[in-house]
């Protein structure tokens, strides 16, 4: 698998989510995993037993930062404290890329801890295109954007999501972190074909993949990562592989989290899609 | 097609629906206790204003998702982090108490570990709303004093042959607590499975001087005698050794000179522990502390 230039060129295959359940199994019994990814923000801080534990990570894998506190389509721009402690964690893991969703969440100085969703306006695409730049500047890592699972859409909104996503990352020079279990979410909520959104996404920006599980209600689905990955967000990524080649791919399993070993193999069952991508293209050529 | 009214204006109206109350459904799948009441014709209109109508939901029902998952993560992780205080208080009176607390004061931090940092104050602000409310009061600051050893800094140690030499500080992870009741008592008997009726705390009385700390991979509550306590505390403000014996000595009469012995193990116990170090350039601890 090759990289790109929005993931550093690396060379990672399936990852996991590192999670608090699981550390003591990962310290002790060093499993064969391509990389962990952590969430930036429970490692932002100035001390402690988390980041020691982080280090003894870092002597035996690759790890990637995936935040969820940037803000990066918040009206009011990026808080720079926040991005100077994210800096200063990058140090600390060698991070390849960093990523972190298109949303918003704080206003005021005010947070709402959640991933808000934007409406698809020019003014937000503008917004989120100037703060992406200066994170990304001050990362001086790649940077990648991850689209969000949503709930609601806004009346004010002038383009679909996938034009905004696009459009966003084409004039940021961002990376894509392409959620395709966010796609199989939000297209139940909203209504639309994930096909069609899959299809029109700038490819050769995705630097990763995120495959998880959700929660389906009778008139919506909550994203819920509690779940194994279902077979219409696994037919997704099969054609995501299709179109974007084999990506560094991360299952994600934050609630009712099961032994490693299960959550494991869960992930693994993604590799099929590569070797499924390779040998057609052995076959075309 | 409706007038757009901006992105900012877009966004505080969002949040400020967010932190209205929640009520009917939302509130009865949460542990809040009942409440009666519906979300203010404001939530509606915010709702119907910015939100479009799905196949199934309309707007106010979008809208809810968001506003509920609002208060389920906030009250979720301060119950985390309080945990000895809901025992003490009991599930109604707890969750009440959070409810009005995070309607008060909303996160102002990227991190919900920051969630609590000002709870102790707000039971202190009302003292008749609140059961026990001293213990209350100082259980909080306990347990909020625990998140902050939790996550603070640790800088390398003074060798202790030069502790005399150049400014001194307190490693960053311990936090001082003067206590006036037997919060640390009751945190223990807490973390035991004590329940809140075995946990009726005695009425408050002077002189419980608590460190906070980490140690290996633990968070550790201890008492200490008063002088050691106000020695600990004038090296924090002071920065200086010599400077704050001279103030426990001098301008607060807790130590004379046949306490020579007892200073020298404080020092020992404290020089073992890595608690004296050199000041950081910036302060990392007292920046989180600033409001």
């Amino acid at each position: 698998m090759s990289g790109n230039r929005f993931n550093a060129h690396t060379d990672l295959g399936i990852g996991l989510g590192l999670r608090a359940p699981h550390l003591d199994h990962i310290l002790t019994h060093k499993p064969d995993v391509g990389w962990f990814e952590i969430i930036s923000e429970n490692y932002m801080m100035d001390g402690g037993s988390a980041l020691r534990r982080l280090d003894r990570v870092l002597e035996s894998y690759r790890v990637v930062q995936h935040g969820v506190g940037l803000y990066v389509g918040s009206a009011q721009g990026v808080d720079h404290e926040h991005l100077r402690r994210l800096k200063g964690l990058v140090r600390r893991t060698g991070s390849p890329w960093v990523t972190d969703h298109l949303c918003w969440g704080s206003v005021d100085g005010t947070f709402s801890h959640d991933l808000l969703p934007l409406p698809y306006t020019r003014e937000a695409r503008d917004r989120a295109v100037a703060s992406i730049r200066m994170v990304r500047d001050v990362l001086e890592v790649p940077f990648a954007i991850e689209n969000v699972s949503s709930y609601a859409e806004f009346h004010e909104s002038r383009m679909t999501e996938w034009e905004f996503l696009s459009e966003v990352a084409e004039r940021a020079d961002a990376g894509i972190l392409l959620d395709v279990n966010n796609i199989f979410v939000s297209s139940v909520n909203h209504g639309f074909d994930p096909m069609v959104y899959l299809e029109s996404v700038p490819h050769a920006r995705v630097a990763q993949i995120h495959i998880a599980g959700h929660a389906r209600y009778e008139r919506f689905v909550i994203d819920t990562h509690d779940h194994p990955v279902i077979d219409p967000v696994w037919k997704l990524y099969e054609r995501a592989i299709e179109l974007c080649g084999p990506t560094p791919t991360l299952l994600e399993w934050d609630a009712h989290i099961p032994p490693f070993a299960e959550v494991h193999a869960e992930a693994l069952k993604a590799t099929r899609y590569w070797r499924h991508t390779a040998l057609e293209v052995a076959r075309a050529s | 097609m409706r007038a757009d009214t901006g992105l900012l204006t877009l966004q505080r109206r969002f949040m400020a629906a967010l932190r209205e109350p929640i009520y009917g459904d939302s509130r009865a799948r949460s542990e809040l206790p009942e409440r009666s009441g519906d979300v203010s014709a404001v939530f509606t209109r915010t709702a119907d204003d910015l939100i479009t109508p799905s196949a199934l939901l309309a707007p106010v029902e979008r809208l809810e998702l968001y506003h509920r998952q609002y208060w389920y993560r906030l009250l979720d992780s301060i119950a985390e982090d309080f945990p000895a205080l809901r025992r003490l208080l009991g599930d109604d009176a707890f969750w009440r108490l959070m409810e009005a607390y995070l309607e008060a004061r909303p996160p102002v931090s990227f991190t919900l570990r920051h969630l609590g940092a000002g709870l102790a104050d707000f039971i202190a602000a009302r003292p008749d709303a609140v059961p026990h409310a001293v213990h209350a009061e100082e259980l909080a600051r306990l347990e909020y004093a625990l998140c902050l050893a939790f996550e603070s800094g640790e800088t390398p140690a003074v060798d202790p042959a030069e502790l005399r030499q150049g400014r001194i500080a307190l490693q960053p992870h311990v936090q001082l607590l003067a206590l006036r009741t037997s919060a640390d008592s009751l945190w223990r008997a807490a973390g035991r499975g004590r329940s809140a009726a075995e946990l009726t705390p005695p009425s408050a009385s002077p002189g419980r001087f608590v460190a906070v700390f980490r140690h290996d991979f633990g968070l550790h509550v201890e008492r200490m005698p008063r002088a050691a306590f106000a020695v600990l505390s004038a090296i924090r403000e002071l920065g200086s050794l010599a400077l704050a014996i001279e103030r426990v000595t001098d301008t607060k009469g807790l130590l004379r000179a046949r306490d020579a012995g007892r200073v020298s193990a404080w020092f020992a116990l404290w020089t073992r522990r890595g608690w004296l170090t050199r000041p950081l350039a910036r302060d990392p601890e007292s920046e989180r502390r600033a409001p």
